[in-house]
């Protein structure tokens, strides 16, 4: 069976059934999911949430909506057939190494692609036959937020992204393109008077979005990633609008197909951003749509942006591994904390000179997306913030292990930043200097961790109580 | 990111905009109550309510 959104959820159902819940009771659209996800997330629980009840934009009860597809490591390493205790680097690094060996698409006739179960085109493309989720309160209205695909104007080359859609009505949303790769696309062929084809697929298998997510060079063919990261080839589908010069995602729950009208602003947002602020509403750009594809009882894939399910960042973590490692040859470990939102980036190296930790900072940096950037020996992981923020106390001393680069490429829904478009990184070296002698770290001897367990003197039910 | 602050000329709830597009008459829409109006509080022409709590008054002006 080719991956898709349902045998990731059978996945997960055998696999991690504690990681699983569904709702069934009926719910609105507008903040009541959220209402739900937040009051999780306050727990620390980030289970992946089947509402099975949701009404649509018109109303109408009955509709799915995944949430939290992308909340936890240790679902998308059992997403990439891997053991999810092994969701920590040895997830990062499995992306990585599957990312260098490209799996091209293979295409499939539309009969055979459940994607195209449904096709409705002309009047029948109503938007607000969906569960489109409004998610705080002041964002401008309800949301798509899934995965974005266009390609080069030129050459078949595929692009995908994340973008996030405003309802504007039964064929219309409005855009905020970031200046990357779907926004070059979009801008090369507004330059020529034309509009750019695209199909929001709003509902996969989480590797779909996982490279919808990844920072890859402009001229990678981002359906090859997908098929990298699944080692299958992704089954495409000639679109309804434009056959095979826009091949869509055959597996897809949803497929919403349009184009992005050129040299045309309309007011889009406010939107509850990955920052946890809104961002402002500003002149947005316009996807009007042409057809929607989906399957028969479609599920709907809702981002809960601003939290857990928001970290695009672990498809980076390798991105980020490969650029220190061509520095710093003892690079251990790379975690992009979720507490930063994505701007956080801690590295651990096997130290062999003082240089080191910063060189390791500015090949990090050079991401160009993060605000705080902490080096630290290998002996801490840098997966427990509490363990980096312990080299931070005993390990570095500001006036020397400090810096600061200005003026670095941000993001412009950075609620912080004083300049347009340009932050500042912070750079710790949170390691134990090489050039004197350090006390040791303390610990219990080994031979009597090994002998003396826990379970042997603390009975399992006695361990679960205990606060 | 900077921003400029406007005031709902129909509800009277404030939201923002960003600064870059302040100060150009462009059409806003308030997110509580869906009304459209031109910057500096004038009623845009073409506004009308929106048809539903829960779609977007936008969804009148686009189309």
């Amino acid at each position: 069976m080719p991956k898709d959104l349902r045998g990731h959820l059978e996945d997960v159902e055998r696999s991690l059934p504690s990681e699983i819940v569904t709702i069934d009771r009926e719910m609105d659209p507008a903040f009541e999911v959220s209402a739900i996800l937040q009051q999780l997330d306050e727990q620390h629980k980030y289970p992946l949430c089947l509402f099975t009840n949701v009404r649509n934009l018109k109303g109408q009860p009955g509709h799915k909506v995944v949430s939290n597809l992308m909340a936890s490591r240790r679902r998308l390493a059992l997403a990439m057939g891997m053991d999810p205790e092994n969701s920590q680097m040895g997830l990062s690094l499995e992306i990585e190494k599957r990312a260098a060996y490209p799996v091209k698409p293979i295409i499939v006739p539309r009969d055979q692609a459940p994607v195209m179960e449904i096709v409705r085109r002309g009047e029948e493309r109503d938007l607000r036959d969906f569960p489109v989720i409004r998610q705080h309160e002041m964002d401008g209205g309800h949301y798509f937020t899934m995965g974005f695909v266009n390609r080069d104007p030129d050459r078949p080359l595929y692009n995908a992204s994340h973008q996030r859609l405003m309802v504007r009505g039964p064929s219309e949303t409005g855009m905020c393109m970031a200046p990357f790769h779907t926004w070059r696309i979009y801008q090369e062929n507004a330059q020529r008077g034309r509009s750019t084809p695209s199909v929001a697929v709003q509902g996969h298998h989480p590797l779909f979005f996982l490279a919808c997510a990844m920072r890859v060079p402009y001229d990678v063919d981002e359906y090859d990633v997908v098929g990298s990261l699944m080692q299958e080839p992704l089954r495409v589908t000639p679109s309804q609008t434009w056959g095979e010069e826009l091949l869509v995602p055959a597996d897809a729950e949803i497929c919403i197909e349009g184009e992005i009208l050129p040299n045309e602003l309309k007011p889009e947002g406010p939107f509850g951003e990955w920052t946890g602020y809104y961002s402002g509403q500003r002149q947005g750009e316009v996807f009007r749509v042409t057809a929607i594809t989906h399957r028969k009882d479609p599920i709907l894939v809702n981002v809960f942006a601003g939290h857990r399910d928001h970290t695009p960042p672990i498809g980076w973590e390798s991105e980020v591994f490969r650029r220190v490692k061509g520095a710093v040859a003892g690079v251990r470990s790379v975690c992009i904390a979720p507490s930063g939102n994505g701007m956080h980036c801690y590295i651990s190296i096997d130290k062999t000179s003082d240089g080191e930790p910063r060189l390791a900072a500015m090949a990090a940096g050079s991401m160009g997306f993060f605000k705080l950037i902490i080096v630290v020996d290998s002996d801490v992981d840098p997966f427990n913030e509490q363990e980096v923020l312990w080299a931070l106390a005993v390990r570095f001393q500001a006036h020397r292990d400090l810096d600061i680069v200005r003026g670095v490429l941000g993001s412009m829904v950075d609620p912080s930043m004083d300049q347009p478009r340009t932050h500042s990184l912070l750079i710790l070296d949170a390691t134990e200097p090489k050039d004197r002698p350090l006390p040791q770290r303390s610990r219990i001897p080994l031979e009597v961790m090994e002998r003396v367990k826990l379970r042997d003197y603390v009975a399992p039910e006695a361990l679960e109580r205990l606060r | 990111m900077r921003i400029v602050y406007l005031i709902c000329p129909n509800c009277g709830k404030r939201f923002y905009i960003h600064e870059e597009f302040a100060g150009h008459g462009y059409d806003w829409f308030c997110p509580f109550c869906q009304y459209m109006f031109k910057e500096g509080g004038q009623e845009n022409p073409s506004n009308k309510p929106a048809p539903s709590p829960q779609i977007p008054a936008s969804t009148d002006y686009t189309m």
